[in-house]
């Protein structure tokens, strides 16, 4: 850097742009609707896995994504600046999938049998799959509440805490739903061990 | 696998996810070192873990995420946002529901709603309502006019008048209207001196005048609203005023009485015109006529006469010497845009009809009278009718008149600037016909007829001549279309003549012919 550049520097400091999610939230609630364009572009990827590893459908990706965002512009002027706002986005991500989910089961209660159990069915033919998806279909085969503790903290990379408060479940019951889900899946995995090694 | 190894094996997988507190980490090392099983166990979560961590291969971004989030965002404005354009229809529509609501609970409240504020208005319009002998300060002339011409002063100052009367078929109307200049002035004096009444006389005139005049107190009722408040029984008030004026007149002179009215007129021969005038004056009647500038309603008002004389006693004793408060009472209608409406606004009112024009507000009562009195006043309309047209002549002062060679001097008894002189060498009157002749001749391409001057009450106030003048024209025009006729009638005739002629002519001639052929 030449001398000439530095004295600009030390005339001009440059100010640093609060661009963090709560100054951009601030921004927005002061009527900066760019403020949440910003917001979107920033997090919207976390939101669309979530949503897919929590669902494995990617048919209904980008329209509960466009839920979760629509929701957070409609009460982000409440935002109480307790917690994360990633930590609030994900919750209200995670309870759309839940919503999501409860729906699609009382539909299927009511879609004929036949038409249910073909869409049940899964397929245990290694060949046709890599192992990845072999992997993935595993996961979807347990409990919610085990898989998604599970997919946040491997795939996703969350801590128990941000596990907890993303879920609104205890520190203790994220260690132990983990825990269940890796057992879990051990067991579902079994009989595909040896193409796994 | 028992309680202790599961609380263990929850550790592990904590451990691998680098979960557990230094404390923890470091117990749980030296649990793992010391036990195959856990070591053992320790690979399998690895491995699951390694599995689980390694078979996300990530989705494909959406490049339209965003466009898509906004347009919807837009399209999903705040419900309020949203119906923000439909509000005045929603609130129309809501203010329907409310009515229609209100209308089944209550059919009658838009009735009732409507009532009450005609009463308030009413209520405004009656307020301090004060006999119009106080404020517009009626004299003995006044009341007199009045029984003669069923006129009275509203307010003098303007030249405003309340004028009763009857229309063709009998009905009663009233106006109020704009007089240009009263030149029916002093006819109260006029009439005395006609009839060469003595002191006591006078007096008793006077005295009758007096004792109508405060019974009319509380007949007519104004106030500072441009309100007009006429008791019905006003119309038959006059008669009896007339009547009592009349009988009194021809009592006191008969013989001067005799030469202003008609042959037929005698009030004093038939005895039962006293027990008509009693009757017209002892009707008391509560009923008024309220015309404002709004509106005109009929309603039942309770007058105090004893209250409004001592009321104006002391009012009379309080203003006396200062005639500016006085005047401040009187009335005062402007024949504006306000009263032009009115003639429309009322029409629905069957009992009243009024029109308006640019001079006068006039109201028929044709609706509002039963004219059904209960004792018959056939014989005395009648009367009353032959005598107010054609009782005049004491209101005219006959000039003398003398002749001289080249002029004509008309005299007024005492008064010089009336006098004048008409010389009537001076005119060339044949030129003077020829140039009305010429200036009639001129006219008979308009059809005066369009322009409907009768129509409007002013012209007439105004140019009182106009209609004689219109009507004389009118004339004119009938004898030149009859002259037309006749003269088409006489080329005729002299057409058929010449024939008859040129047929004997020629008869005649082929007789000769003959008789020289013979």
């Amino acid at each position: 850097m030449s001398s000439k550049n530095k004295d600009k520097d030390l005339q001009q400091p440059q100010i640093l742009e609060l661009d963090d999610d709560f100054s951009l939230i601030k921004r927005f609630i002061d009527g900066d609707e760019s403020a949440f364009r910003i917001l979107v572009q920033r997090h919207k990827e976390k939101v669309r896995n979530i949503i897919y590893l929590t669902l494995n459908n990617s048919e209904v990706i980008d329209d509960l994504a466009q839920e979760v965002f629509i929701t957070v512009y409609r009460n982000l002027k409440n935002f109480r600046f307790e917690s994360q706002f990633t930590t609030w986005l994900y919750r209200i991500t995670v309870n759309k999938c839940k919503d999501y989910l409860r729906k699609k089961n009382v539909r299927k209660i009511f879609t004929p049998l036949k038409e249910a159990d073909d869409k049940l069915e899964f397929d245990n033919s290694v060949e046709k799959k890599d192992i990845s998806r072999i992997v993935m279909d595993a996961i979807q085969k347990l409990p919610y509440k085990l898989r998604v503790p599970l997919l946040l903290k491997d795939i996703e990379g969350f801590s128990y805490q941000e596990i907890a408060e993303t879920m609104n479940i205890e520190l203790g019951t994220v260690k132990s739903r983990i825990f269940r889900a890796r057992e879990g899946l051990k067991e579902i995995l079994k009989p595909l061990e040896a193409e796994l090694r | 696998m028992n309680k202790k190894d599961k609380k263990d094996h929850e550790q592990l997988s904590a451990y691998i996810d680098g979960e557990l507190s230094p404390d923890e980490k470091q117990r749980m090392e030296e649990k793992i070192n010391s036990s195959l099983n856990l070591q053992k166990k320790l690979t399998d979560l690895k491995k699951i873990k390694s599995l689980t961590s390694s078979s996300y291969k990530g989705i494909n971004e959406s490049p339209y995420f965003e466009t898509r989030l906004f347009a919807e965002l837009a399209s999903r404005k705040p419900f309020l946002k949203r119906i923000k354009k439909w509000m005045p229809a929603i609130v129309f529509a809501f203010a329907a529901i409310v009515l229609m609501i209100v209308l089944k609970a209550d059919p009658h409240i838009i009735d009732n709603l409507i009532e009450k504020q005609k009463t308030n208005i009413a209520g405004f319009y009656k307020e301090n309502l004060k006999p119009l002998l106080f404020a517009a300060d009626l004299s003995n002339e006044d009341i007199f006019n009045f029984a003669m011409y069923r006129k009275l002063p509203l307010d003098k100052e303007n030249n405003q008048y309340l004028e009763l009367g009857y229309d063709t078929t009998g009905n009663q109307y009233f106006e109020i209207k704009k007089i240009a200049e009263d030149n029916n002035q002093n006819n109260y004096q006029k009439f005395i001196a006609a009839l060469e009444l003595n002191e006591k006389q006078k007096e008793k005139i006077d005295s009758i005048i007096k004792e109508y005049a405060d019974e009319l107190n509380s007949q007519i009722l104004v106030n500072e609203n441009n309100t007009v408040a006429i008791n019905a029984n006003l119309w038959d008030y006059q008669k009896a005023l007339l009547t009592d004026l009349m009988i009194f007149a021809e009592t006191s002179n008969r013989k001067k009485f005799r030469e202003m009215v008609p042959h037929s007129v005698s009030f004093t021969n038939n005895s039962d015109l006293f027990d008509v005038v009693h009757k017209f004056r002892k009707k008391k009647s509560k009923s008024y006529i309220i015309l404002t500038p709004d509106s005109i309603f009929s309603e039942d008002l309770d007058v105090n006469t004893d209250e409004i004389k001592n009321q104006l006693k002391e009012l009379q004793i309080t203003l006396e010497g200062d005639t500016n408060k006085i005047k401040s009472f009187s009335i005062k209608i402007n024949y504006d845009s306000t009263w032009q409406k009115l003639g429309d606004k009322v029409k629905w009112n069957s009992n009243f009809k009024i029109s308006v024009d640019t001079n006068r507000c006039r109201v028929d009562l044709s609706g509002f009278f039963d004219n059904k009195n209960s004792f018959n006043t056939d014989s005395l309309n009648a009367m009353l009718d032959s005598l107010t047209k054609n009782f005049k002549s004491f209101s005219m002062v006959i000039p003398k008149i003398e002749h001289f060679d080249n002029k004509i001097k008309f005299y007024f008894d005492g008064d010089s600037s009336k006098s004048f002189e008409f010389k009537y060498q001076e005119f060339d009157i044949d030129s003077l016909m020829e140039a009305q002749r010429r200036m009639l001749d001129s006219l008979p391409k308009l059809n005066w007829k369009e322009f409907y001057f009768e129509g409007d009450s002013l012209l007439s106030e105004k140019f009182p001549r106009f209609k004689d003048y219109f009507k004389e024209f009118e004339y004119k025009e009938d004898i030149r279309e009859q002259m037309r006729e006749l003269r088409e009638e006489l080329r005729k005739f002299r057409e058929e003549m010449r024939k008859w002629q040129e047929e004997l002519r020629r008869q005649k001639k082929q007789k000769t012919e003959e008789v020289s052929f013979n």
